[in-house]
This record gives structure tokens, sequence and C-alpha cells, in this order.
């Protein structure tokens, strides 16, 4: 007497990937990789899964090309045969309202069922080996944004009821909701007579729990940006008569890191040092956003560092926070009777004498990119 | 600072060496090749300030074994002071001594100072080096220290320009480009000169521009989705004007799949139908076929069944046996002829023989004496009657000889014949013989005929047979058939119900299309409204982006906070690296200032008084030309001198850099050999130029050239090694010491 859905939402494909130059395209397809094994999977000899519910941001964009949309089609297509419900509502990336949208143009299979209402409504009714099952779903349209909780009502009698749905969830304290996100908050979660809320548009993992109800976004399959770091999962939700469970499996192939390197707290001596350090994070499945903060005992310059170590990742960031404040060092230099001396004194004279903390951060920058270049090894050759 | 005496235990290539030096006199080091010039004098920069790196330190340790240690005994301002390190720890000890002698004083640091570590320790005695150098930077020192072999043909302003840059890897020049290059890529803007501004956008513009035209953007898109929103009644309407026209069209197109069915349905019957009489007719002859196979099996079983499994051969067999019994009783009845003729056959007797002979004898005698009646004719006639008879009996039993051995042979070969026949006869009635038991030989053969053609009339039945379904499944199909057009009419029926209005049309194909193709025509038109109706729903939702359609809010808001982020980054850069171009360029101006002028000032005291006031004053500009004030003749370039000339120059601008550099007190000049390559005048003119230097700064020369000692005129000398030959005609005014 359960029955078991895959829970999908935020895949984002076709999204492009500009900030990763020439790797962007190849993350690209880490997207639509992902969906697919999803399908793979649900579409598997051993029907692990009834539904598959994708709650919002199939797509990147309401208009994605062609080639894309035919090898969507073809998934469902996939499922269609393997005799699996799925479930679409779709998301603020992807909106229905659109001219050119994508949905008035895909071929759907019999088995996949597009909600196109921006109200809350009812869906077919399901039944899976006596089980039966309601849905219902909504369409993101930027020019309702009503709550879509408010009224709504569970429709007659079934086992199970199932919302899909891609809001944004009000009252979490580490999520920004933006004015013209779908509103829901606890309350009415609690209040919705539903089982299962399959929830998308927060891209981190989330499963909330009130009053009979179990609210779940399951996060993007891929790390679309940072801040969606370490693993991603492919969730599937067990609604049974006991409870409702939710596993996840780790899904991504590649990986977000966001890590500080702290030069405080770090024995770094030298530029070598510090590369050593951030090759700690390095793999060809790797996108790192390394933070460098605190005190640097030695000059070093982030492009050339970057340069050197980028290709040993998929992509690397390094925001350089580091100051230089080791009086060892600079007093080395200042009291030099060099124009190195000079500059040195200057610098930090107009350090000192920052009316603000974004002055001060802008001197201290220049005093470490002009000691990197008095030290630019480049120079000597 | 001025060297005084250096104790080396171990380093290199050297082992228990020790050097004194004079404050104010030229000190010439001389030495063969691979006597240990070089690391002497690293030895000197490694003592004062520790090996930067763990390569350069292994390099020098002692080659013999000895302790890698070494002590450099120095006078700095108006104190004496001896800097001992040990190489392989780090330990440092600073004394300081007392006026003369090496007795120690005052112990001002012992501990470690190693330059590659960070500790307090090490920050102790850098202060002590800063307190003797003004710096602690070992390139500073051993740069500005040191002259190299080659210098003197090196280019001076960028020399110059690198050692007051902080003997780094690029001059301040090098390095105000780099910044204006990393500069270049961020903004097409100039720091210094607006007239450098670059014609296209660089990061920060072309983001800028992007950012505004995203702004502006997002800020229409708002706009068009307040405007969507004022209309929204609009277009609830509209929506439910779509939906009635959907669920109407949904209507229509249900009807007309129901009529599509129906006529199908109808179709589907009437094909089972049809099939049904030539299914019974297939059955017939199915059934007739089978009877007349089971007729002939029955027959076959009565009365044939002994020959079901004879061979093929049994009827050529059965043939060929009859005719050979044929061909053998054949035989059989001429041997018997034959023989009986044979038998019939007999010799012809003596007594036949004159019985012909007598009777022709007489019969001859007899006619002749009837004839002619004369006895002697008559015996005459006897005697040849008795010859003739002779004769024809002899004749005659010849031939009948011939014909009966004839007759006996031709007896022989017939009974052959005969043997190889019943010969064959046996054989084939061995093969036969199962079949014939007791039967006669006519009688199987046509047994077999009948057989034979009871079996290909069998066949004939059996291919009828198998071109049918079998009768069973046939009377399934018909079956089948029976249950398809009943469930067919139960559908047909049931869809009667849903479906009412196909009532009329029950038996009527005419007005069945017509009211399919009505029903097309109306379906046909309700699309065209529900078009119309999207038409409309889109026009209020338009929002004016490409192509018309509206733009993603949470899309541009993206763009807008990634470029935001980047122009962020790029604006602090830039910002920074405008900072750092301005810092630099007050640096060399105050540099310029502050030091360039007193380095101008001293070189050209120094030319003064070596050329005896010829050359009067020197000058340096911001690049570090330098031009000379000759007596008289205005500026002159450093190119028009001669070259020795230009060598003192050189030597006397670098003299007072070092002086400059060490901001508190002149470092020595060590100079490595500059005196190798030069002819034998130009090397007397240097010589005698670092003679006089020597008054002001303390110089120590290393050369393996022993014609140096010939052209000094006052030097105190070391010696690396084996004094090289010709030492003994250095002056008396030249102190040696070993």
């Amino acid at each position: 007497m359960s029955i078991r859905l895959l829970h999908l939402a935020d895949l984002h494909l076709g999204a492009t990937f500009p900030s990763l130059g020439e790797r962007g395209e190849e993350r690209s397809r880490d997207f639509l990789s992902a969906f697919l094994r999803a399908v793979e999977y649900a579409a598997g000899e051993a029907r692990p899964v009834d539904f598959v519910v994708i709650a919002g941001d199939l797509f990147d964009t309401h208009d994605p090309e062609e080639g894309l949309v035919a090898q969507v089609e073809a998934a469902f297509d996939r499922l269609e045969k393997a005799k699996i419900q799925v479930l679409i509502a779709p998301g603020t990336h992807d909106a229905p309202s659109y001219r050119r949208s994508v949905y008035r143009r895909l071929r759907l299979s019999d088995n996949v069922h597009l909600f196109l209402s921006p109200t809350l409504e009812a869906g077919p009714r399901v039944s899976v080996g006596g089980v039966s099952v309601q849905t219902y779903g909504i369409a993101y349209d930027a020019a309702v944004c009503e709550r879509p909780l408010g009224e709504f009502r569970p429709l007659g009698l079934a086992d199970y009821h199932l919302g899909v749905l891609h809001a944004a969830l009000e009252d979490s304290p580490t999520w920004k909701r933006r004015s013209n996100d779908l509103p829901i908050n606890r309350t009415e979660i609690a209040a919705s007579g539903l089982h299962y809320l399959a929830l998308g548009h927060y891209h981190n993992f989330s499963e909330v729990r009130e009053g009979g109800s179990v609210a779940v976004y399951p996060g993007t399959l891929e790390g679309k940006k940072f801040g969606e770091d370490g693993p991603r999962y492919l969730v599937t939700a067990t609604l049974g008569r006991e409870s409702i469970s939710v596993e996840r499996t780790p899904w991504n192939q590649r990986t977000l890191t966001q890590s500080l390197i702290d030069f405080q707290a770090s024995d770094l001596s030298d530029e070598a040092a510090l590369e050593q350090r951030i090759l700690a994070f390095a793999g060809d499945r790797e996108l790192a956003r390394l933070r460098l903060e605190g005190p640097s005992t030695f000059v070093f310059d982030t492009e050339r560092v970057l340069e050197r170590l980028a290709p040993r990742f998929f992509h690397l960031e390094l925001d350089d926070r580091t100051y230089v404040v080791n009086a060892r060092l600079l007093d080395k230099y200042r009291e030099e009777a060099t124009v190195r001396g000079v500059f040195v004194r200057n610098m930090l004279e107009r350090i000192e004498r920052a009316p603000d903390e974004t002055a001060r951060g802008t001197a201290t920058l220049a005093l470490r990119i002009g000691l990197a270049e008095f030290q630019n090894p480049r120079h000597a050759s | 600072m001025r060297l005084e005496r250096v104790v080396i235990e171990g380093f290199g290539p050297l082992t228990a060496y020790e050097a004194v030096f004079e404050p104010k006199r030229l000190n010439l080091v001389i030495g063969p090749n691979e006597s240990g010039k070089s690391s002497f004098a690293s030895a000197v920069v490694s003592t004062l300030f520790g090996f930067a790196s763990h390569e350069a330190e292994a390099l020098a340790r002692p080659w013999s074994g000895a302790r890698h240690a070494a002590a450099v005994t120095f006078r700095a301002a108006n104190d004496r002071y001896r800097v001992s390190r040990r190489f392989d720890t780090h330990d440092v000890e600073v004394v300081r001594l007392g006026a003369e002698g090496e007795a120690a004083v005052e112990t001002l640091f012992k501990g470690s100072a190693n330059p590659r570590g960070r500790s307090s320790e090490l920050e102790r005695y850098e202060e002590l080096l800063r307190g003797w150098l003004g710096f602690t930077d070992e390139r500073l020192f051993r740069e500005s220290a040191f002259v190299h072999e080659n210098a003197l043909e090196t280019e001076v302003s960028p020399e110059l320009r690198h050692l007051v840059s902080g003997a780094v890897e690029a001059d301040y020049q090098q390095i105000q480009q780099a910044l204006l290059a990393r500069l270049d890529l961020l903004t097409k803007e100039h720091p210094f000169d607006p007239r450098s501004r670059k014609r296209s956008n660089r990061s920060i513009e072309s983001r800028t521009a992007r950012l505004e035209e995203l702004r502006t953007r997002r800020a229409r898109a708002e706009v068009v989705l307040s405007e969507v929103k004022s209309r929204q009644k609009e277009r609830e309407e509209l929506d439910s004007r779509m939906r009635e026209l959907r669920a109407d069209l949904a209507g229509k197109e249900q009807l007309l799949a129901d009529l599509d069915v129906w006529v199908s349905l109808r179709e589907e019957q009437r094909k089972l139908l049809k099939r049904a009489p030539a299914i019974g007719s297939e059955l017939v002859n199915a059934r007739r076929a089978r009877n007349a196979m089971e007729e002939i099996d029955r027959r076959i079983s009565q009365s044939l069944g002994y020959l079901a499994n004879a061979p093929e051969e049994v009827e050529p067999d059965l043939v060929r046996l009859g005719m050979l019994r044929t061909q053998r009783s054949r035989h059989l009845k001429s041997v018997e002829v034959e023989r009986t003729k044979l038998e019939a056959t007999r010799p012809v007797s003596r007594v036949v023989t004159m019985g012909i002979t007598i009777l022709l004898a007489a019969l001859s005698a007899g006619v002749t004496y009837g004839i002619w009646k004369q006895l002697g004719l008559a015996a005459g006639a006897m005697a040849l009657g008795a010859v003739l008879g002779l004769i024809i009996s002899r004749v005659f039993g010849q031939s009948t000889e011939k014909a009966r051995v004839m007759g006996e042979a031709q007896v022989k070969m017939v009974e052959e014949n005969i043997r190889t026949l019943s010969q064959e006869v046996d054989q084939i009635e061995i093969r036969v013989n199962p079949f014939l038991a007791g039967r006669t030989l006519e009688v199987v053969l046509a047994d077999v005929k009948q057989f034979r053609a009871a079996s290909q009339e069998r066949r004939e039945h059996a291919a009828v047979m198998h071109s049918l379904p079998m009768p069973d499944r046939l009377e399934a199909e018909s079956r089948e058939i029976d249950e398809a057009v009943g469930s067919l009419r139960s559908k047909e029926k049931l869809l009667l119900q849903q479906s009412p209005f196909l009532a009329p049309f029950k038996e009527d194909p005419v007005k069945i299309a017509e009211s399919s193709d009505r029903l097309k025509r109306e379906t046909m038109a309700l699309r065209t409204r529900l078009a119309s109706a999207q038409e409309a729903l889109d026009g209020v939702l338009r929002r004016g982006g490409p192509e018309g359609d509206a733009e993603n809010l949470e899309s541009l808001d993206e763009a807008i906070a990634g470029d935001e982020e980047s122009l962020r980054y790029e604006m602090k850069h830039r910002d920074a690296l405008l900072v750092a171009l301005e810092g630099l360029r007050e640096a060399v101006h105050e540099y310029q200032e502050q030091h360039v002028g007193r380095i101008a000032e001293k070189a050209g005291a120094t030319m003064a008084r070596i050329t005896a006031g010829r050359y009067g004053s020197v000058a340096l500009d911001a690049e570090f030309h330098a031009t000379l004030a000759m007596g008289g003749r205005g500026a002159i370039g450093i190119d028009s001198l001669s070259r020795g000339a230009r060598d003192a120059f050189y030597l006397s601008l670098r003299a007072s850099l070092a002086q400059e550099l060490a901001a508190r007190e002149p470092l020595p000049l060590l100079l490595d050999d500059p005196v190798a390559h030069l002819d034998e005048e130009r090397r007397g003119t240097l010589l005698a130029f670092l003679e006089e230097l020597a008054e002001e700064i303390q110089v120590i020369l290393f050369t393996h050239d022993r014609r140096t000692l010939g052209q000094i005129r006052a030097a105190h000398v070391v010696a690396l090694g084996a004094l090289p030959k010709g030492a003994e005609s250095i002056p008396a005014r030249v102190e040696v010491r070993p």
C-alpha cells in the first residue's frame, strides 16, 4: 500500500555558463546527463518508482533550443514505455505564459501531465496497484503570484494527495525570497491536506514536516552556482500508510566547493606552499572557489597562481582577501633607499590615512599588486 | 661598512682560510681560476644574511668535510663587530669588539637566524643588520655591493634603474608597464595621460554597458509585468472563453471520434462476416480431403499393408525377376531341343559306308551293264561306283561329325547362361522374398502398382489439406469471428447508447459521411476561434521583449547579479592598480628628489677628484641617463667619453649608489675581476682609479690576472691559494699576506 516517486526540480536544462569560459558547454552537458541518467534510473527494469515529478525549471529558459527539446521528448517516451506517470509543473525559468514557451510545442506522451493553470488545480487521479493518488499542480506565472496554498483544499477521497509546486518557502532564514516568487509558509503546508508537496525553486535539499504534510525541495542534480556545494542528490519519496520517507542518492558528476584558506591559521611561507595548499582541492571534477584570507607573510600574485593552477581544476576561482601586515616583510622593504622602499612607505602611509574600509582595502590591494609586480619573475626573462 | 677579517672554517672549496682586509686601501684578492674567489665572496654575503634557499646552502657545503661555518669582522659606524655563523644549524653569534684585536666586549646576539623561517630571534638579528646597513634584503646587498665581471660593458641607465628599484626582477619602468598592461585589460582609461585612452571598450566598460542594458530590460520587464497584472480581468475573461471553446471543441472532437469508431466497428464486422462463408467452404474441402486420405489409409492397411515398408527398388526387382525367370525357362527349353537334336545325329557306321559303297557299286555296275551290256564296263563302273560310294560316305560322315560338335558347344553355352541367370535370380529372390512370401510374382507386382497409385492419391489429398488450415483451427477461427462480431455488436450497442445521435445513421452511409463532414467543419471553426482567442491572450501577455516576448525576471536578475559581482571585482582591481601606479610614480619621483641628486653629486665629486677637475659635475635625468659637465664645454653624454673615462664614471656612479643604498654608511665595493678582459692601458687607468676610490670607500678587487700586480701602485694583497708567479715582483709598498 505504498507508492514511490522520483522527485526532480530545478534541472535547468540548457543553462549556459559564460563564467566557465570554454568549459561552459561541458557543464551544460553535465546538467542534461544528470537528467537523462535520472530518467534511465526511473525507467529501469526493477521499476524503482511509480511516478516522476518535475517541480519546475526543467528548462533554464522558456524557449530552449530544439535539439534539447527533442532529447527531453525522447526521455519522456522512454518513461512512457516503462509505463511511468510524469507530472510537470513549470517554474520561474520556464514559465508557460510566454508566447514562445517550450510547453506550447513540447510533444507530450500520454503518460505526461503538464500543469498549466496559474492557480493550484487538480490533475489526474492515478491508480497504482490499487493505491489512488490525486495530483495537484500549478504553473508559475509572474503576473499572478498569489498564495497557491491560500484557499486550497484537497479534492474528494484518495489514498494520497500529491502537490507539485515551484514555490518559495517564506519563513526560511537562509533563503532570500523575491517579490515575484510563489509564496508558501509552514502554516499553509500544515493546513494543505496534501501528503507530499513536491517543491522546486530552492537549489539545496530541504525537508519540512508540518502537520502530517511533508514538503521537500530536492535541490539541483548538479550545482549551478557556488552555494550549491558538495553532493547533489536524486530524491525519491515513498508514501506509505504509516509514514512518508525520503531517500537521497548522490547524483552529481562534478562538485562545487567553496573553501577558506586562512593565512593566519596556516603555515604558508611562500607562493609554492600556497599552490600546494590550493592543489589539495584539485581535480578535473572540481569547481572550486577558494577564499584566501588573513595576513600573508609573503608576496604572491593571485593572477599568476590562478594561471598556473587553473588547468588542474575543472574550474578554479580565487577570491583573494589577504592583506600584507607581516611587519617583518614590510620592515624589510620600508627602510630601503630604493624605489621599492619609498613605494612601500608611501602605500603604508596611504593605508593608515585611508578614510574608510573601502579605501583601506584598495590601498592594501594596491600594495600587494605593486609588491608582487616588483617580484614578478616573468620580468626577469 | 668596512670588512676587516673573514675567517672561513669550511665553505665550498675553502677550508680553514683567513683573509684580512684594509679599510682605506685597495684590497686585491688574487688567486688562479677555480681557487674559490666566488665562494669567498659568497661566504661574506651568506655569513651576514644566511641562505635564502636550501639549494644554495647545499651547493656551499664544504668539500673537505670541515664544519660549515664562517665569521666576518667588520667596522660599522664607529664600532667593530664580528658575526659568526654556523650554516648547518643557522646559529649566529654577533659580538661587539674593542677598538683593536678580536676580543669581544659585548655579545649582541646569539641564536638561530634562518632567513627561511620566521622567529622573533630572526627579527632581532635583522634589526642589527638594519642598523649596520639600512636594509635586510640579501639580494639588495649582493647586487649593490657587487660589481660583476662584465658590468663595465653594460648599459648604465637600466642597471641603475634596476638597482634603485631594489635590485628586483624588473626596474621601476618595467613594473609600471606591467601594471599599465594589467589595467589595460580592465579599462580603456589611462591614469596619467588622457591622450593614451584606448578607443575600444575594455572589460569594465563592456560590462558596465551590458549591465545598463540588462537593468533597462529588467525595468521594462517589470513595467510590462505590472501592466499584465493590471489587465488581469481581461486575461481571466479570455482564459474562461478559451476554456469554453476548448470544452466545446473537445465535445465535438469526441463526437467525431465516436463516429469514426462506429464506422470502423461496422467495417470490421463486415469484414469478419465476409470471411465466415469462406471458412465454411475451406472447412468442407479440408474435411473431404481428410476423409479421402483416411479411406486410402484403410485400403492400404487392409490388403497392401505388407508393402508399407517396401523399398523403392522392390518394383524394378520384381520386374527383373520375372524377366530373368522367363529367360531361364526359354534357355532350358532350347537346351532340351538341342540335346534331342544332338542325340539324333550319330556318326556314319562302316556298315552304312560299306552299304553305300556296295549300293553305289552295284548301282553303277547295274546301270552300266544295262546300257552298254559289257561286263568290263560294268566292272569298271562298279569299281567307279564303289570309289564314289566311298567318297560320298566319307564326305557325309565328316559333315555329320561337325554338326554334332557345334550342337554340343551351343548346349554348353546355353547352360552357362542359365547358371548366370540362376545366380541373379537367386540374389533377387533373397531380396524380394519377404514380399513374395508365397505370393506369385504377378500378384505382388500388381499390388505394388496399386500401392503406388494409392500413395500418389494420398499425397494429392494431403496437399489439399495442407493448403487449408486445419479444420479445428478453422473451427476455432469461426468461433472467434462469432465472438468478435458479438463483441463488436455489443460495443456498437454501447456506443449507440452513449452517443444517441449516431442512431439515425445506423444504416445510412451517406448520412454518416455528411455528418462527419459537418462535424469536421465545426471543429475547424472552433479551432480558428480558439486561435484568435489565444492571440488576444498573447496580446495581453506580450511584454515588449525580444520578438515581442516577455523577459524572465529571474534570469535577468541572475545575469545582473553575476555581472555586478564581476564588475565589483574588476573595479576593485582597477582602483588598486590606479593607486599602485600612482604610488609607484610618487615613489619614483620622491626617490629622484631625495636620492638621485645626491648620487649624481657624489659621483661628480669623485670624478672631479680623480680626473683632477677635468670633469666637473654629473647630472642624472629621470631615467638615469647621465651627462657630465666638462670645464667650459657644457654637458656631454657618456657615450662620447673615452673608454677609460667611461669605466671610471661607471664605477664612481656605482660607488656613490652603494653609499646611497646603504643609507647609513657606504658599503664596500666588491669587484669580481672587471679588469680581466681589458687591455693593458685601460686596465692601468682603471686600477689607478680604484686606488683613488679606495680612499673614499672600501674596495675589494678579486682577480686571477697576475699582470694586475705589476700595475698597481699601492694595495693590500690577499692571496687565495698559491701565489701566482710574478708575486715576487710586487713592489715593496704592496703588502702581501698569504
